[in-house]
């Protein structure tokens, strides 16, 4: 009796999975459109494109050599100049010279496992280059994700939510991100940003970036522009320490010479140890 | 006019960026390009970085060099693959030798015993 029960009630909820399955599938995923293909997919900036075709040098010998008079080597000023993360805030006058200040200092190079380590946000919207600067979006209806190959995880919460009540909200490296799709564009809304380098670069070199506090407030919108590119319009306003919001733009073209994510892990097999302030290479 | 609070950081500093990698490569002497012949001891398909340990004869002594490269990540899409080279196999590398002189370098370039060359630039982007 209750075999013939289970068979019936598993025949009339195939009947169901069946009959509803073609009407799932047909829905689109959110930020998708018959000409729009979404924000799925792997993605690297713009910036490692052109580091990757040479149209920015930073490898030859030419690149690396800084100029007679001191100074950034040409393709290290150039990488700066393109990334508008590195750019210069609208400090007010106070943070301004603060920020000149504390970009006096040399700094130390950090650890090699350090700086691959998972990046926060925004960095993680430059993609590191220990992340060989890609990413993967992952777009559900209730959220969407950036995975990137040092284990970070960006939550972009898109199911309706508000940002936590300030009793339950306490600053992390990522922040807290909730979205909402306007057509195709995704709109971010992110705060309780922990205080540290808003780019990679200022954790993989001695480098001042922007110094904000933890009262600042991120709104992207990130679209995709064209099928080979993605890009994300930033706002930064920060109260305590900015005259104006800041706008920002990143570039992300389209990877196609992988299909998949590879995990780093610096751990594995480290052999650059930092001795005497400069990297080294361990012999067998 | 108000000067870049990064220009005035970084003029202190000859800093090179970690491109695609972990680390900087002041360590290699990226002016200089060597040929280094020699058999595959063995393939780290390693991250942070991949490595090839080469023996290398050299006027009747033998030595390992460590050639190192990129990630594995980044190492696939310049289209190298694990078994790409395997131990025992014949290979001529072009290398930016340490600076310091110690048996080892950055890859350039890897040539096999049948004239396949691989680099560790990607081809098509």
């Amino acid at each position: 009796m209750n075999g013939r029960i289970g068979l019936r009630t598993c025949i009339v909820v195939g009947v169901i999975l069946g009959a509803s399955a073609p009407q799932a599938q047909q829905r689109p995923a959110p930020g998708v459109t018959a000409s729009v293909p979404g924000l799925a997919g792997l993605w690297e900036t713009e910036i490692a494109r052109k580091v990757q075709t040479g149209e920015i040098d930073v490898l030859s010998a030419a690149a690396n050599t800084p100029p007679p008079g001191g100074g950034l080597p040409p393709g290290t000023a150039e990488l700066i100049k393109q990334n508008q993360l590195l750019g210069n805030p609208p400090y007010i006058r106070e943070w301004e010279q603060k920020a000149r200040t504390g970009a006096q200092r040399t700094g130390t190079l950090p650890a090699a496992h350090a700086i691959c380590s998972p990046p926060g946000f925004p960095a993680i919207m430059e993609i590191p280059f220990a992340d060989d600067g890609l990413f993967e979006i992952l777009v559900t209806p209730a959220e969407t994700l950036l995975l990137t190959a040092s284990g970070g995880v960006r939550h972009i919460y898109t199911d309706g939510r508000q940002h936590p009540a300030a009793r339950d909200l306490w600053p992390t490296p990522m922040g807290d991100s909730i979205g909402r799709w306007e057509g195709t564009t995704l709109v971010i809304d992110t705060i309780a940003r922990k205080v540290g380098p808003i780019s990679w670069f200022g954790s993989a070199l001695p480098i001042p970036t922007a110094q904000l506090s933890s009262r600042a407030h991120f709104t992207e919108h990130l679209r995709r522009v064209d099928f080979d590119t993605l890009q994300d319009d930033m706002t930064i306003d920060d109260p305590e320490r900015f005259a104006h919001p800041w706008r920002i733009s990143i570039r992300y073209k389209r990877v196609t010479d992988i299909d998949r994510l590879l995990t780093v892990d610096c751990r594995e097999n480290e052999r650059n140890p930092v001795v005497n302030g400069q990297f080294t290479l361990t012999p067998p | 006019m108000r000067a870049h609070p990064i220009a005035l950081g970084v003029s202190l500093l000859a800093a090179t960026l970690p491109v695609a990698a972990h680390h900087s490569y002041a360590m290699f002497d990226q002016t200089r390009q060597v040929t280094v012949q020699g058999t595959v001891k063995e393939v780290q398909w390693t991250n942070p970085h991949c490595f090839l340990q080469v023996l290398v004869s050299s006027h009747g002594t033998m030595s390992e060099w460590s050639i190192e490269m990129l990630s594995p990540l980044a190492m696939y899409r310049a289209g190298w693959r694990p078994a790409s080279f395997q131990s025992g196999d014949k290979i001529t590398l072009v290398i930016n030798p340490l600076k310091n002189g110690g048996y080892g370098g950055y890859i350039v370039s890897a040539t096999d015993a049948r004239g396949r060359v691989l680099s560790s630039k990607r081809v098509h982007p």
